[in-house]
């Protein structure tokens, strides 16, 4: 961990690192899982022009989970570092505001009600109402934040904890009014997990969660400024709301979009900013974007897990980034501390 | 001490002695669900002269402050070397003007070197990298504040007088024109409060405006050119520091038994207790 101010090449060269990790552990993930794949069965039906059975479960299972676990992963690191520095909290998630907790009311009332369910575009309507969930929430605490303004980091904050409660008890009384045949659908749906086949569900949230991250990226540095409060920030050319609203925005966007793709999986988002904090030192240029990148590789392996532990039975993947990230966050501080 | 008059360097537009550098006209400010005003108060800050503000813990030192530094919006009109405070944009006017608050907390743990070099904020593009001369003018604010060889040093490993430095050096690395300070002098043990005010007579030295708010009226009647004494939220006086600084005003507004006494070769006022 370097002790001067970040320069152009160092940056680059953590940036390297990071995606080199992402790169080694996509490029190994497709090959694991309750069907065994070799690369020369895959080679072979490849240059046969596909159709056999592994191409099918390479090309249309195993490579577009590694590519959701790669965006999903990313999306919720990275929306984990905005918070935890917007809100000025450490134990600050994508989950904290309660955005998440909306989406996950809406998604479980489309699975419960019959009539809900219907998808838009290349939506189906699990994400269409975890989407509109989220929005609606998103809206309504930021127009309370914007009222309260002074102070505003511990009231957004404080209406995050009330809104999850809230979304909590409303979600138990969906579920006991709920006909138990859909119960199932909603508790899968609410462990989070990388089911996918085919393409669209990376490709449809794709734009909504880049939308999220440019917002979160263009504002690293002032980031880095309101760090030292709004104060400071201000007084050095930083426009706190536009870069409170823009980050609170961006992050929802990439909260939303994973949540609404891959349900509520933990951990991701509180533990990868701390982590790359304590590999790569605190500067939001670097805790931002590598947050990202870590958070897309943790992901992937924890799904490699997740499909083979128990093969041909898949774990939840929300279950193995809980328990495989608490210990190793905790051997990580440990290591610091020493 | 002095390290020289290196904050003129960026100044296209030099600040003279009889230019006001800060004009406030009926400016207040009120708190929300608070009985307490600042003002309507009106006050003219002499360009490139240090001025005190001094008066009793909430006198309205800081809310006077943080009116100039635009953190709070005053009612009234505000200029700033000859515009509206609020026709800036944030930029520009950071890039003019340097405010360094009573309290800084610093929620990551950054080293000394990082966090001088933040303050290059406006100065520099979107990712903040520094330019040759960003580096160079990071470094000078660092032997500045006697910072060097702690540049290394995490700001959880800092006493809070050298916290306090680097965030004065921070603030110094803007390279402002018009440098605005809460009891910058606080946490400092003597030796490093009156190099603190060497350096801010190195500043208005080159032409930069200092404007302070402090507790120590010997050090500030010695230092300073002008005093403002707050009280109530209102200006009683503002002079020359042996104008302001009397006997019979000391012991009226802050309300304690005080005595002025000068020291012989120096023209300054010492305030002693009766």
């Amino acid at each position: 961990m370097s002790v001067q101010p970040l320069t152009r090449a160092r940056w680059l060269r953590i940036m390297a690192w990071y995606t080199a990790a992402l790169i080694i552990v996509a490029a190994i993930a497709p090959w694991f899982g309750a069907t065994p794949l070799s690369w020369r069965e895959v080679w072979a039906a490849w240059r046969e022009g596909g159709g056999s059975s592994a191409w099918l479960i390479f090309a249309q299972q195993r490579v577009p989970r590694v590519l959701l676990g790669i965006v999903v992963g990313m999306a919720l690191g990275m929306a984990g570092a905005a918070f935890q520095v917007l809100l000025r909290n450490p134990l600050a998630t994508p989950y904290t505001l309660g955005v998440a907790s909306a989406g996950a009311l809406a998604a479980a009332l489309s699975l419960v009600v019959p009539g809900l369910a219907a998808g838009l575009g290349p939506l189906r309507a699990t994400q269409l109402f975890a989407l509109v969930g989220s929005a609606v929430a998103a809206l309504g605490i930021f127009a309370l934040a914007r009222r309260l303004r002074s102070g505003s980091t511990n009231m957004l904050l404080l209406s995050g904890v009330a809104l999850n409660l809230f979304c909590g008890s409303a979600l138990l009384l969906v579920r006991f009014i709920a006909d138990p045949q859909h119960l199932v659908a909603v508790d899968r749906w609410l462990m989070g997990g990388l089911i996918t086949v085919g393409y669209g569900d990376v490709l449809g949230m794709l734009p909504l969660l880049a939308a999220g991250a440019l917002l979160v990226v263009l504002r690293m540095h002032a980031l880095n400024q309101l760090s030292f409060g709004e104060e400071v920030a201000g007084a050095r050319g930083v426009s706190v709301r536009a870069v409170v609203a823009g980050t609170f925005f961006g992050g929802v966007l990439l909260t939303a979009g994973a949540v609404a793709v891959a349900g509520p999986i933990g951990f991701i988002g509180l533990i990868m900013p701390h982590a790359v904090r304590l590999l790569s030192g605190p500067d939001q240029r670097i805790v931002i974007p590598a947050s990202a990148l870590l958070g897309g590789a943790v992901l992937v392996l924890c799904d490699m897990g997740a499909r083979t532990v128990i093969a041909p039975t898949e774990i939840p993947v929300g279950i193995i980034t809980a328990c495989l990230g608490a210990p190793l966050f905790l051997l990580l501080l440990v290591q610091r501390c020493r | 001490m002095y390290a020289g008059p290196h904050c003129l360097h960026n100044n296209h537009m030099h600040t003279a002695a009889d230019d006001i550098v800060i004009q406030l006209r009926d400016a207040a400010y009120v708190y929300p669900r608070s009985a307490w005003q600042l003002g309507p108060l009106a006050l003219d800050v002499r360009g490139t002269c240090m001025t005190g503000l001094i008066g009793p813990n909430g006198s309205g030192k800081s809310t006077l402050l943080a009116l100039c530094a635009r953190h709070l919006r005053a009612h009234g009109s505000v200029q700033v070397f000859g515009r509206p405070a609020a026709a800036y944009a944030p930029r520009e006017w950071a890039r003019c003007v340097a405010y360094l608050p009573q309290s800084v907390t610093a929620q990551f743990d950054f080293t000394v070197e990082e966090t001088v070099a933040f303050g290059r904020y406006p100065h520099t593009a979107v990712m903040g990298f520094l330019g040759p001369r960003d580096r160079a003018v990071v470094e000078r604010c660092m032997e500045q504040t006697e910072l060097t060889a702690l540049r290394a040093r995490r700001l959880s490993e800092l006493s809070g007088g050298e916290r306090q430095r680097v965030h004065l050096a921070a603030v110094l690395a803007q390279e402002p024109r018009l440098l605005l300070l809460d009891e910058p002098a606080t946490a400092l043990d003597i030796h490093h409060q009156i190099a603190l005010y060497h350096i801010l007579r190195a500043c208005t030295a080159a032409g930069i405006t200092v404007l302070l708010a402090t507790h120590d009226l010997s050090l500030a009647a010695h230092f300073c050119d002008e005093l403002v004494l707050l009280a109530h939220g209102s200006i009683v006086q503002q002079g020359a520091p042996a104008d302001v600084i009397t006997e019979a005003l000391i012991q009226r507004v802050y309300g304690a038994h005080v005595r002025v006494a000068a020291l012989p070769g120096s023209p300054a006022p010492v305030v002693v207790p009766a």
